[in-house]
């Protein structure tokens, strides 16, 4: 009898043990099935993930806003034979059907997929030791900075541009913050969406290191930077100052255009030799259907051409006299021809404090930055003579001027539009002619904001931008 | 008088068991076990009666009865008063028989006493008789078991006399309490002899044994292993089929599956695959890209199917196949393309030692070579030269061109080149070209490279026990000599398994079986010699000279160049077939080992516990051996050669290239879980519940050693797989030297819950229901978290067990209704995002990586949803008995790449998308048609099964659709094709339509700005790829100890695409189909052929769209003559003298060809024309037991 109830015991036994047995190890059905499948989990997996620079990581922005903004111009017969329906739309701010731009919509939503499934691996991480520390900061900075940074660019070109009395409810863009691509896109409203951007810059901003080993990873000039620039587009200025104070602190060099030779090609980039020093963040605009409109077509308009002052080294080194007497562009702060820069740089940040001063009355201030930039793009045979205001409000249209002619095929023209709209004084109407029709962009339309792409919204069931 | 012979052995076998139990007795072991037969007699008296009386009164024939035996009778005359008169009839019969029937029907006693028999009154029994009674009565424990000792679940009991019926729990055992001691049992089994046991005396527990009613004619299974239990089938719901030990010797296999084929309902043999098929699937495709191939599961675990010729296939008693969800839910994720379930042999308790051996020898004819229809010699060089008059080949006048590049070219075109550049003589050329036109390298490969297949198989079995244990032992030996010369099988395989009860209540089992498995080959594969179009070869290539000696054949480069090289240092370069089979050796071989170890302990009555444990390591090592003279390994080495200064270098070393290819899988399962079985009254309870969890860890390494020496057993350890090195004759191309290393490997994991329960009510309605929860390291946290079960229930309804039922001419009539989910697996998909790494960024050379997979973290089973209705009947006598079975199993949640908002970050996808819709009909009739001396009976199995894709994401296109990509509302596997439009009549050129107008075939296959111009619509669609119908029909013919049975199998409703001549393969491999013979010539033959003209240069897309085109589809339906089987008996009875229990010699002859096939044109459907048919094969087998 005893036996048999130790027998008993001994089965009950087994049977709990067994149960326990997987039960109890909660990580047992994670583990990889096939092991050569490279499930990104080490830091080094997400820094090469942060560092697909020239495919994902760093291109592909705002190439459509650069088309639909002024200054530029293609011929007719170039923008007929456009390959696709996207830049042709861009161009006349019309939506003529099928609107198939997906490339834009697809790559920078890739961007942001890349940084949410490095920060939600990195939310999964245990750190080993204390040496990790730095670097799992750093990758989780450069993860949220570039998302930011992609959310950014997006809501320059989907998003209702920023108005603080409507942002609650006017569309934003859609939001994604997971690595599971089954979830559900829906559109945020503008609000939200800056709240995103801003909260996960500044999230960064304690993460990001002072230097990056290249430009084409975050740092905190290059964070405060971007942090001047969204703050600009929402028209806060106060905020705008400080941050592009911030980066300025860290890093404020120029690069000096006399040193550059008049027959280049280029500007130069971060990784040309020497280095461009004002970069403080690589990025590029390029997509496949679009690139023909914004280089071999790209024609600059003669009158702000005109605007460069003959001292001004960036009459020759930004442009390009075509043999029947256009103007191309060929001042790319990169060594290429087809990808265009629309990373950030000091001059920017010159730029946007010297703005922000104005904008707060200190004329000084203002002018300071403005001629600490001029000086270095002019010839250095002539004695420069310093730009100065009567007043901010001169000082302020001098510095738009001066931002419009520095900021060339930068990628920030059309933000600039979208909020120098709202401000009478700035207020522009665009026009184009295009096969015998004439077509408008005025102040406040709702071309200021891209039509979503159909099969977007055919796939998640988003709404179009009103207007559209 | 047969009848008689039996009952009189099983009476001896019981006098022997009784002994036995006295010597076990004495040994005092605890448990008794006594073997009881209807037959058994006591004491016999000699005495010879001879009665014939009719009505007369008792009294004369007792007194008749008395004088003849000499027995004296004891009654008072009162009480024969009123008894009955009596009719007897009896010739030398014996006292007693004599007695019982005159007392038959009395209203008398009588007791036999030492010569004196007492007569009295039957009384009514009294109150005190009933306490009497009640103190005499006992209670019954026992057990039924069938010949082998197998338990016989829910068989009945019935106490004579008594209305009550027990029957016997899944072990076979029952218990009936307040049994009067001297009570008779009634034992009843449906196929089984009726037995009655005195009760008087006997021992117990009873161990009952039972024999089967009428031989081969009965229904002999009855129990369905699910591998999980055992389901008695009156009280199953499910669609099952059991293949029992005779129908899976009656075929002949090194391989246990192939002995199931064409003998299983429902399920569908494809031998050849040329499409992403299984070639096994058990009720048609529920999948687009998860697992086609049904679970196999031996002794309760799933057994990986690449392994499965590691089992003895004697070492199997039966198989149980599970097609619908009540049967296979409980396999849950794994259960949706059906489970085989295969039961290996075991011993059983007090049983003498058996031994069986098997031995059979099958041949083989060699392949049929005439089968493939390719062009003759002459047509070839036909070819030649008219390709070499247009000026093809003039760039090949220079031997050493500029270009350093030189392809192989035909012995035609060599030979018309020499006498161009002189180096023969025109008359010289022609002879040697007139030589050529009378081979066929057809007959080479016939005299050379093919043979008779031989396979040999041996198996000898020992099994036996005892009260407390039991065991089964085998050993196995296959050696298969396959078609292919140089091509060897063998395989030893060990098997032990021990079953003990230490203690009462509790059983232990453990196994352990070993297998080696042992593959070699020369590296030659003959239809890589056949001038098909697809090999470069000729039809005028020869592969020997006269003397037999191996001769040389253009391959690779061209014989112009090889034969006049002269670099020092370079090896030889001429390729001469045959000599390759001496100088390759591919040898692979794979260890299997296994053990396990299972308790189950009786906790209450009806309540068992059970734990099972399994571990299995599977080793294959893979060799191939280029040696140093092999074309493989001169072709490297004199690739990469190269003099420097005047020395010659090799990056590639002199000495054999030796591939190796080790897998090393280690993988274990554990079960444990609960059972009840319980009957009270009319309620009859079987469940289970439990746990289990595997992992299998497969790891794979291959690499390659380069400059192997024998002498001194080294290998070149310093290559340079770095460096890009000059190939020779390659047209000015560098490579490096190829590295063929990579290490991989798959770690897979499951855990499952499981709960199975079926309640039956009074023998006539039964109510399934079974539950399973899976995890698996392939989905992600979220559905491994998720409640996601698979489940199923049904309903059966033994409407003949009713009251109301009188359909005297259908004894049995049951209903079965089920419904359920069972699941799939893909194994490649992705839960978690996937990156590539290991390039450099260009923008800053630091290290990148590419997401290349977006992983999917919600990504789930795929579901299997069966609804199956079915009918088993039986009439009387067994005449006609079969099952009818509808149902619908529909494929849901198919993982398939989905097209995918861009916002997420992919565009595409992989998840649980689509869904395939199917349904069939299984239909099984098994019938007496004649029942004397000669037995004729008839197994007909048909079924019908049909599929269509009900979601797919993916848009066809032309292209997809001709590689069978899914379509909305067609069969996964469809055919389409170009609608044809015959041959242009000004050169022969194919022709098809666009819309309504005949357009030539670069339109029809053409775009316009990028647009197609035919588009999937416009394709015509044949229909299916695989059969809609299809089954077998096996009579079995008796006479004596004499069976011939053969097998005919069908299927019809599919189509299939017939090859014909592809000029691009003409002209870069010199062969092709003889339909050359019937191309367009000259205007006026486009009314008599469809088979396109000559093009004068190659041109992919004409032969593409000829091929692609309906013309050239057929109807696949097909009626063959599967196998015929001879076996004769010799029995115990018929040779006592023999220690044999049994002999059994068999022929069996399979493949035996088509009895009829719906094209006309010779080809089998199963095979196509470019693949020759299985060859006939016979058997000769002998089966011994003693």
């Amino acid at each position: 009898m005893a036996i048999m109830k130790s027998y008993k015991y001994y089965s009950t036994l087994t049977l709990v043990i067994a149960s326990l047995f997987v039960g109890c190890k909660k990580d047992w059905l994670e583990a990889k099935a096939n092991k050569n499948q490279s499930v990104p989990t080490t830091l080094s997996d997400f820094q090469s993930m942060l560092d697909f620079s020239g495919l994902v990581m760093n291109v592909n922005s705002f190439a459509l806003g650069e088309i639909a903004a002024d200054g530029h111009y293609v011929t007719e017969a170039a923008w007929t034979s456009a390959t696709t329906s996207a830049s042709r739309n861009a161009y006349t701010w019309s939506l003529n059907t099928p609107y198939l731009d997906l490339d834009t919509w697809r790559d920078t939503y890739e961007r942001v997929y890349y940084s949410n499934v490095v920060l939600n691996g990195l939310s999964n991480y245990l750190i080993k030791n204390e040496l990790e520390i730095e670097t799992y900061n750093n990758i989780k900075g450069q993860a949220l900075f570039n998302r930011a940074e992609a959310f950014h660019m997006l809501s320059q070109l989907y998003a209702i541009p920023y108005n603080k009395t409507t942002s609650e409810t006017d569309l934003g863009i859609p939001i994604r913050l997971s690595s599971d691509v089954t979830e559900k896109s829906t559109r945020s409203s503008v609000e939200q969406t800056y709240n995103q951007i801003i909260k996960d810059l500044l999230e960064a901003e304690n993460l990001l290191p002072l230097t990056p080993i290249y430009p084409t990873r975050g740092s905190k000039p290059a964070l405060y930077g971007l942090l001047a620039r969204v703050y600009m587009t929402m028209n806060d200025y106060e905020n705008c100052l400080k941050y592009a104070d911030k980066s300025l602190q860290l890093r404020s060099e120029l690069l000096d255009y006399n040193s550059k030779s008049q027959n280049a090609n280029f500007i130069g980039g971060f990784n040309t030799n020497p280095a461009n020093p004002e970069i403080l963040f690589h990025m590029t605009m390029y997509t496949s259907e679009i690139s023909g409109f914004l280089t071999t077509n790209y024609l600059v308009d003669q009158a702000l051409y005109n605007q460069y002052h003959p001292d001004d080294l960036r009459r020759v080194l930004f442009f390009r006299n075509n043999a029947n007497g256009t103007k191309s562009y060929k001042g790319n702060y990169f060594n290429s021809t087809t990808n265009m820069f629309t990373g950030i740089g000091t001059d920017e940040t010159y730029l946007m404090r010297a703005e922000c001063y104005a904008r707060m009355g200190n004329t000084v201030a203002a002018m300071n930055d403005l001629n600490s930039l001029i000086k270095k793009r002019w010839r250095n045979t002539v004695v420069f003579v310093p730009f100065s205001a009567i007043n901010p409000e001169d000082a302020l249209s001098k510095i738009l001027i001066e931002r419009r002619k520095e900021l060339i095929m930068r990628g920030l023209r059309w933000s600039d539009l979208r909020r120098l709209n709202v401000d009478e004084r700035f207020k522009q109407t665009l026009t184009r002619t295009i096969g015998g029709v004439n077509y408008i962009l005025e102040p406040g339309s709702y071309k200021y904001t891209f039509p979503i792409p159909n099969d977007i919204l055919d796939y998640s069931g988003m709404p179009q931008t009103p207007g559209w | 008088m047969e009848a008689a012979h039996r009952a009189a052995g099983d009476g001896c076998e019981t006098m022997k068991k009784m002994k036995c139990k006295k010597i076990l007795r004495i040994m005092k072991f605890t448990t008794l076990i006594m073997i009881v037969c209807l037959a058994q007699v006591s004491a016999i008296t000699r005495a010879q009666i001879n009665l014939d009386e009719r009505k007369a009164p008792l009294q004369k024939v007792l007194k008749a009865i008395g004088k003849q035996s000499g027995y004296g009778f004891i009654y008072s005359t009162d009480d024969l008063k009123g008894t009955n008169l009596i009719d007897i009839k009896l010739n030398n019969g014996t006292v007693e028989q004599a007695l019982k029937l005159c007392f038959d029907g009395q209203p008398l006693v009588y007791e036999v006493n030492d010569k004196i028999v007492k007569i009295k009154r039957k009384t009514e029994p009294s109150f005190l008789d009933n306490i009497i009674a009640r103190f005499k009565a006992i209670d019954v424990k026992g057990r039924v078991v069938d010949q082998e000792g197998k338990p016989l679940p829910n068989a009945s009991i019935q106490v004579k006399g008594k209305s009550a019926v027990t029957n016997t729990n899944s072990e076979g055992e029952f218990e009936i309490k307040g049994v009067d001691e001297d009570a008779v049992l009634v034992i009843r089994y449906v196929g089984y002899k009726q037995l009655e046991i005195s009760l008087k005396d006997a021992v117990m527990p009873l161990e009952i044994k039972l024999n089967v009613a009428t031989g081969e004619l009965e229904e002999v299974k009855v129990v369905y292993k699910t591998g999980y239990q055992d389901l008695n089938k009156e009280r199953s719901t499910g669609s099952f089929v059991q293949i029992d030990n005779g129908l899976l010797n009656r075929s002949v296999s090194t391989n246990i599956l192939d002995r199931i084929y064409d003998v299983t309902s429902g399920l569908n043999y494809q031998p050849n695959t040329s499409i992403a098929r299984s070639p096994i699937t058990i009720r048609g495709i529920s999948t687009i890209n998860g697992e086609l191939k049904p679970l196999i599961v031996v002794d309760g675990f799933p057994y990986n199917d690449y392994n499965l010729e590691s089992i003895n296939p004697n070492d199997i008693e039966s198989v149980t196949v599970l097609k619908d969800a009540a049967a296979a839910s409980i396999w849950g994720s794994r259960a949706g393309n059906g489970v085989i379930v295969l039961n290996t042999k075991k011993g059983k308790y007090n049983q003498q030692t058996k031994v069986a051996f098997t031995s059979n020898i099958t041949q083989g004819a060699k392949p049929d070579l005439s089968y493939l229809p390719v062009m003759t010699a002459a047509q070839s060089i036909e070819v030649d030269r008219l390709r070499f008059k247009t000026g093809e080949f003039d760039v090949f006048d220079d031997v050493y061109t500029s270009i350093d590049y030189f392809p192989a070219l035909s012995e035609v075109v060599e030979l018309l080149l020499a006498v161009r550049r002189n180096s023969i003589t025109q008359a010289e050329a022609e002879a040697k070209i007139q030589e050529l036109t009378n081979n066929d390298v057809r007959n080479d490969i016939k005299n050379h490279l093919i043979q008779n297949t031989i396979n040999q198989q041996y198996s000898l079995n020992i099994s036996g026990g005892g009260a407390k244990m039991n065991y089964f032992g085998s050993v196995g030996y296959d050696n298969n000599k396959s078609s292919n010369i140089g091509d060897n099988y063998n395989r030893l395989t060990l098997r032990l398994e021990n079953a003990f009860r230490p203690i009462e209540n509790l059983e232990l089992r453990a196994f352990i079986s070993y297998t080696q498995n042992g593959a070699s080959s020369k590296g030659s594969y003959f239809p890589n010699f056949i001038p098909d179009g697809r090999n470069p070869i000729s039809s005028y290539s020869a592969l020997v000279d006269q003397q037999e000696n191996a001769l040389t054949i253009p391959f690779v480069y061209r014989s112009a160049y090889v034969d006049k090289l002269s670099i020092p240092g370079l090896l030889n370069w001429q390729y001469k077939p045959l000599e390759e089979l001496q100088n390759v050796n591919n040898n692979n071989k794979i260890n299997d080992t296994r053990i396990g170890a299972s308790m189950s302990y009786q906790i209450l009555s009806g309540l068992k516990a059970n734990v099972q444990y399994q571990f299995n390591k599977t080793l294959t090592n893979g060799q191939n051996e280029h040696g140093g003279e092999s074309f493989y390994t001169r072709d490297l080495v004199n690739q990469f050669m190269y003099t420097n200064n005047g020395v010659n270098i090799y990056p590639i070393r002199r000495g054999s290239i030796i591939d190796y290819q080790n897998f090393d899988q280690d993988s274990w399962n554990i079960r444990s879980g609960l059972n009840y079985d319980k009957k009270w009254g009319n309620h009859n309870v079987t469940s289970i519940i439990g746990f289990e969890a595997s992992e299998s860890d497969l790891n794979q390494d291959i690499y390659r050693r380069y400059g192997y020496d024998p002498e001194t057993n080294t290998f070149n350890t310093q290559v340079n797989y770095e460096s890009q090195y000059n190939i020779r004759a390659s047209g000015g191309g560098t490579s490096v030297i190829p590295n063929r290393d990579s290490y991989s490997g798959t770690l897979s994991r499951l855990r499952s819950y499981y709960a199975n329960v079926a309640y039956t009510y009074n023998e006539r309605y039964t109510l399934s229901l079974s539950g399973r929860q899976d995890g698996a390291n392939l989905f992600g946290v979220r559905s491994n978290q998720k409640i996601n079960p698979f489940w199923s229930a049904g309903l059966a309804w033994n409407l003949s067990n009713e009251k109301f039922y009188n359909l005297a001419f259908l004894p049995y009539l049951k209903l079965r209704a089920t419904y359920g989910y069972n699941g799939n697996i893909k194994s490649d998909a992705t839960v978690y995002p996937t990156i590539t790494s290991g390039s450099l960024s260009g923008l800053t050379g630091l290290p990148q990586a590419d997401l290349t997979t977006p992983g999917n973290p919600s990504i789930r089973w795929e579901k299997v949803r069966v609804l199956n209705l079915g009918l088993d009947i039986q009439t009387r006598n067994n005449v006609i008995s079969g099952s009818l079975e509808y149902y619908h199993k529909d494929g849901l949640d198919l993982i398939s790449n989905i097209n995918n908002d861009p916002t997420a970050g992919f565009s595409v996808y992989t998840g649980n998308n689509a869904s395939i819709k199917g349904q069939g009909i299984d239909v099984t009739l098994n019938s007496i048609n004649m029942n004397g001396h000669f037995k004729w009976l008839s197994n007909l199995l048909f079924s019908y099964n049909v599929e269509e894709v009900t979601a797919f994401d993916q848009a066809p296109t032309v292209v997809t659709l001709f590689q069978s990509a899914p379509y909305i509302g067609k069969p996964l596997y469809s055919l389409y094709s170009y609608k044809w439009a015959g041959l242009d009549p000004l050169n022969g050129d194919p022709r098809g339509y666009i819309g309504d107008k005949i357009s030539p075939y670069n339109t029809v296959v053409g775009s316009t700005s990028g647009v197609p111009n035919t588009k999937p619509e416009d394709l015509i669609f044949h229909g299916r790829l695989n059969p809609s119908y299809f089954g077998s029909l096996r009579n079995t013919l008796l006479y004596k100890n004499i069976s011939l049975s053969f097998n005919i199998v069908y299927e019809f409703g599919h189509y299939f695409r017939r090859p014909s001549i592809r000029y691009d393969n003409l002209f870069s491999n010199w062969g092709g189909h003889s339909d050359y013979a019937l191309r367009w010539q000259k205007p006026g033959d486009e009314k008599l052929t469809n088979v396109p003209s000559l093009p004068a240069t190659p041109i992919v897309s004409r032969d593409t769209f000829y091929e692609r085109s309906e013309i050239l589809v057929e109807k696949a339906d097909l009626i063959r003559l599967r196998d015929i089987r001879l076996s004769y008996d010799i029995n115990k009875v018929a040779t006592t003298t023999s220690t044999f229990q049994n002999i059994k010699i068999y022929l069996y002859a399979s493949n035996l060809g088509l009895l009829w096939t719906a094209n006309k044109k010779g080809i089998d459907p199963d095979f196509g024309s470019f693949n020759i048919p299985v060859p006939r094969t016979i058997s000769i087998g002998l089966n011994l037991n003693f």
